[in-house]
């Protein structure tokens, strides 16, 4: 083998081993990777919002709308603007939440157990509404497959809880396998019964990160029983005083 | 037949309507009403049925995320055929506040909340419900008082703030009868003293997950609240945490006036002391219920430690505070509440629940019975006949109604 056939002989090898390592993500993406990349989608530097959340139960709708104000996934704040919860708000900082109700100008600290309480009386616990610690740091992530979920191909990851601290000792998630969204998502209980069901409907893009803005949550143990909550209008990656995060803020 | 006068919530109605439509989106007018069926037993063993409630009208400004204001008129709703007390219709909060970088001004009629604890509260003993409280209702309301203050933020977590809250005029019936008073321009409106204020100030702020709160208040009304007292200052500590459960720990001490002070410190420091503590927790059960517990004590160590019917309002040692609930998920919840007087075991237990059924519209339903015997804090029956029929301060009351929010 000459010099010349050498040469070519490893810029073939070189080319299939180049080839061969851009396809190897497609295969080799372990759940956790995979929860990486839709957390990188879903958690902003800055974001600020608007929106709705209509809880549905037997006895019709409730509307309930909010603004909100978030910095990376341990600071935010929520403040509802509709009529009859008007002036409510919840400050997360941390590990922390804090309640303010303005009828009676009281602030109610949460810890602990406390933070997965509903947000009320929705599907929404206070820990998913306003952020808060990683899936990775409270789920074990094991990919069971692919499937097809609204027509498009999805990562099949299941979720099994590393202590007590979580609503749901199990969730089962389909990843879209192109944008890295969560297309759905079963919630189960101990006994392995499926408690909720969150379906993803719309999502939008903004500076690069593609993020649901459209879901809802079904109580599979109630009949005529959703959340749906609906972000009407966001901006992130924009200036937010840190000062908004405050209990001055929060009391205002 | 029911004859209510609110005239000044229909005033206010019609101003809000008749204003022009650019102003309307600077505020947002909210209208709460309360209405209960009552059935009571008082202390004497009548029977009564009657209808009660409130109404109230909330205007907020909406406009100016740098500057608040709030304007609520409430009348009591009673089926009269006098009509309703003046007494009864009030102007609950009528404040503006405003902020500038860190710092912030409130004055008017505004809730007065310094402290932790929902009934005993020894940083808010002068406002707190403390002993008396009505357990027969949705939520415990902060009371408002006039005041002026201005406070300096300092980070998220910590503040100073100093505030005066005047004494309150009084006004001779001839005035009362005139529809407007300008204060303080009226002849036979009496002001109050300058040494009848309250002249206060604290300091909020958190370290190693604890909040501490200091503070201290000149309460130069002290006198017109039972006391003999001219005036007193009043010092309080209060810490906040969570050790699995939320918990609160405050202290206070109370020094009269000179006069009434005595020569012995040592009697001064033991006489002023008073102790809050309460714990508080929501435990999620299953995958949408919550249980949660409250338990409040106040500990008076110069006070009455046994049972004591020679006076007719005595300061026992101790009192405490019961709460717990159930919320099912769905908006309704089960809850027990109790007021406990441990030295003459008497109590006042209340029962209740509330359904949020519809968006603004909750149905509420409360029973109140008092265990203790006639002298003693929640007594069953009391000596004097006719001596209160409020319904739920002695005897048996309940009530059912609804919450409406519009």
């Amino acid at each position: 083998m000459n010099y010349t056939q050498k040469k070519m002989l490893l810029l073939v090898g070189l080319l299939a081993a180049v080839s061969m390592l851009s396809t190897l993500p497609l295969f080799a993406l372990t759940a956790e990777e995979v929860i990486e990349r839709l957390e990188a989608n879903q958690v902003h530097e800055t974001a600020r919002s608007e929106g709705r959340m209509i809880i549905t139960d037997r006895f019709g709708e409730k509307v309930t709308t909010f603004k909100s104000w978030a910095e990376g996934d341990e600071k935010s704040l929520i403040e509802f603007t509709s009529r009859q919860e008007r002036g409510q708000k919840i400050l997360r900082r941390e590990d922390e939440i804090y309640l303010y109700f303005p009828d009676a100008a009281e602030v109610i600290r949460l810890q602990g157990a406390a933070l997965r309480d509903s947000v009320l009386g929705s599907d929404m616990s206070y820990e998913d509404m306003t952020g808060g610690k990683g899936l990775l740091e409270s789920y074990n992530a094991e990919m069971l497959g692919k499937e097809t979920v609204d027509g498009e191909e999805c990562y099949k990851i299941e979720l099994h809880a590393k202590g007590r601290g979580v609503p749901y000792p199990k969730e089962i998630m389909w990843v879209d396998t192109e944008m890295f969204v969560n297309r759905k998502v079963h919630m189960f209980s101990l006994s392995d019964k499926l408690l909720k069901e969150m379906r993803m409907e719309d999502y939008t893009t903004q500076k690069g990160k593609t993020f649901p803005v459209r879901f809802i949550i079904e109580d599979k143990m109630k009949s005529n029983s959703s959340t749906e909550f609906v972000i009407e209008s966001i901006e992130i990656g924009i200036d937010i005083p840190s000062s908004l995060f405050s209990l001055e803020e929060l009391t205002w | 037949m029911v004859k209510v006068k609110l005239l000044p919530l229909l005033a206010a109605a019609v101003f809000m309507l008749s204003l022009p439509k650019a102003l309307h989106a600077d505020n947002i007018t909210t209208a709460e009403l309360e209405l209960f069926d009552v059935v009571q037993r008082s202390g004497d063993g009548t029977w009564y049925h009657y209808g009660a409630g409130s109404a109230s009208i909330k205007i907020d400004q909406t406009g100016n995320r740098n500057v608040r204001s709030q304007l609520e008129l409430s009348a009591a709703i009673l089926p009269t055929e006098e009509g309703v007390p003046d007494s009864l219709h009030t102007i609950n909060r009528a404040y503006g506040k405003f902020r500038f970088d860190s710092y912030r001004g409130v004055i008017g009629k505004a809730p007065f909340s310094w402290g932790e604890g929902l009934i005993f509260n020894v940083a808010d003993e002068i406002f707190s419900p403390g002993t008396s409280a009505n357990l027969m209702q949705q939520e415990f309301k902060d009371p408002s008082a006039w005041i002026t203050s201005f406070s300096k933020y300092f980070g998220p977590f910590s503040f100073v703030e100093v505030l005066v809250n005047p004494g309150t005029l009084e006004i001779s019936q001839e005035n009362q009868d005139n529809s407007l008073l300008s204060a303080g321009a009226t002849a036979g409106t009496k002001a109050p003293r300058m040494e009848d204020s309250r002249v206060g100030g604290r300091f909020v702020s958190k370290a190693g997950g604890i909040k501490f709160e200091g503070g201290y208040l000149f309460d130069g009304q002290n006198g017109q609240k039972g006391s003999d007292w001219d005036y007193s200052h009043r010092l309080f500590l209060n810490l906040q945490g969570n050790l699995w459960l939320d918990w609160h720990l405050s202290t206070s001490l109370e020094i009269p006036d000179p006069k009434h002070a005595g020569d012995n410190p040592g009697e001064i420091l033991w006489r002023g002391q008073l102790y809050t503590a309460g714990i508080y927790s929501m435990i999620p059960v299953a995958y949408n219920d919550t249980l949660s517990f409250r338990v409040e004590t106040r500990l008076y160590p110069a006070g009455s430690w046994s049972q004591d019917h020679s006076d007719n309002s005595p300061r026992y040692g101790i009192y405490s505070y019961g709460e717990i609930s159930y919320d099912f998920g769905d908006g309704l919840s089960l809850l027990t509440r109790s007021l406990v007087n441990p030295i003459d075991l008497s109590a006042r237990i209340s029962p209740g629940f509330s359904w949020n059924i519809f968006q603004g519209f909750t149905l509420l339903g409360f029973a109140t019975v008092h265990t203790g015997e006639a002298g003693d804090t929640y007594p069953w029956e009391t000596e004097n006949s006719g001596e209160s029929t409020l319904a739920g301060a002695s005897g048996l009351a309940l009530q059912i109604g609804s919450s409406i929010t519009y």
